[in-house]
């Protein structure tokens, strides 16, 4: 994981982004309720209050945003997948056709890179595809302008991590 | 024989999720099986909670994980219920997984069932399939007889399912592609979706507030 983080934080840092890095095993976050109170109790803002708050207070004014987890089973890690499930207040609850889809609109109009990187103890081919489908999907529905997916393997030298996360991080476009 | 819904749903007894997933146990109850039912959000919360789980999932045959996708994947406390069910579990088994989506194509469950069908294999256990359903808020708070002739199709889809499973066989590939399919037209869909929420905001006396920006930061403009 370390060598992942400190290579997204450099690139970030070298481009010229501030970069603010939030780890979520010290946060209190509790699980979505699927109330839907953030699209039409208290429109933008969860009913919830925990730590969750101010991760979409960086959610949704941050120019790029680096999702970093363990793989599991091709998808997010659970830590990460609880703070994303607060995360339905960044969009509007309405439907509207995008192509053949269909989309939310964003609630913020700021764009976004949305960059994921995900750590795998060893190459796992259907793993890989899954959390490339999810990945694409993530940033579809969250709207991003641009998006890349890099994998890190526990088993693979620590070098190959920061080149991954630098290629990816430039594949996202995420210069200012 | 024996099989354990896991309600992956924070709506509990009001979600489709339940829905989907109690017409299918009560399809394999009918037919001899002995069943039950745990809501893994409310089990999730405390380490007895996990621990009576992993013993209802122990001593079933078969598990059917009923859940909405929520960002394009299963909720947290699925993934954490299969995260802790990796570690734990010991003995072999047969996983059925049934998603359920808002957006109008079901196509947005493929990678919650993806995930499901990996952790299948990643615990050594069969893969029965993965029935996948668009539009899910269309059943909201009902069972699938009371939904009527809207969820006709599903009911027959899941009566399908619940044949091949009661002879230990895989969901067949037909099954699936009618569990798919729309449940109404997309765009009547989309227009009575996007007047619900203008409704329920209405009746909470926000609408005139539905795209507040409660974050907005000074330098975004
Ligand atoms: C936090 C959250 C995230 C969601 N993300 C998605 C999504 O990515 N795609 C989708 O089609 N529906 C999404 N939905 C909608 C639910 O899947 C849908 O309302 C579903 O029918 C709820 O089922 P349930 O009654 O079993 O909870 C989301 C809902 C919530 C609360």
């Amino acid at each position: 994981m370390r060598p992942a983080v400190e290579a997204s934080d450099s690139v970030l840092r070298e481009m010229g982004h501030q970069v603010e890095t939030v780890r979520l095993k010290d946060k209190r976050i509790a699980q979505c309720r699927g109330c839907f109170g953030c699209w039409v109790r208290t429109p933008g803002q969860c009913i919830i209050d925990d730590d969750a708050n101010e991760i979409m207070r960086s959610f949704v004014s941050s120019h790029v945003i680096v999702l970093l987890t363990p793989v599991t089973f091709g998808g997010h890690s659970s830590q990460l997948k609880k703070a994303l499930d607060r995360m339905l207040g960044s969009a509007l609850p309405y439907l509207e056709r995008c192509g053949r889809d269909t989309r939310h609109p964003r609630r913020y109009d700021i764009a976004q890179r949305m960059v994921f990187v995900g750590l795998l103890p060893e190459r796992d081919h259907e793993a890989q595809v899954t959390y490339r489908e999810l990945s694409k999907m993530n940033a579809l529905n969250f709207r991003a302008t641009g998006w890349a997916m890099a994998l890190v393997f526990s088993n693979e030298r620590t070098e190959m991590a920061s080149i991954a996360v630098r290629e990816d991080l430039l594949q996202a476009g995420v210069a200012p | 024989m024996r099989a354990v819904l896991l309600i992956g749903s924070p709506r509990g007894d009001r979600s489709t999720s339940r829905a989907l997933g109690v017409y299918t146990l009560e399809g394999l109850r009918s037919r001899g099986w002995e069943v039950e039912e745990r809501f893994t959000c409310r089990d999730v919360t405390t380490s007895e909670g996990l621990t009576d789980l992993l013993a209802a999932v122990e001593r079933s045959d078969l598990l059917i994980l009923s859940f909405p996708t929520y960002v394009d994947s299963p909720p947290a406390a699925v993934m954490r219920i299969m995260e802790t069910m990796h570690g734990r579990i010991k003995r072999g088994g047969a996983l059925l997984a049934i998603a359920n989506c808002g957006f109008i194509s079901s196509s947005n469950n493929t990678s919650s069932l993806s995930i499901c069908r990996l952790f299948a294999r990643d615990i050594g256990w069969e893969w029965r399939g993965g029935l996948s359903l668009g539009g899910g808020n269309v059943l909201a708070g009902r069972t699938l007889e009371e939904a009527g002739g809207v969820a006709r199709n599903v009911r027959r889809a899941l009566d399908q399912a619940v044949s091949a499973l009661a002879e230990g066989r895989v969901v067949p590939r037909g099954t699936i592609d009618r569990m798919a399919r729309n449940i109404v037209p997309p765009f009547i869909y989309n227009i009575t979706a996007n007047r619900a929420w203008d409704r329920a905001a209405r009746n909470n006396k926000v609408l005139d507030r539905i795209r507040d920006r409660p974050y907005m930061e000074e330098e975004q403009v």
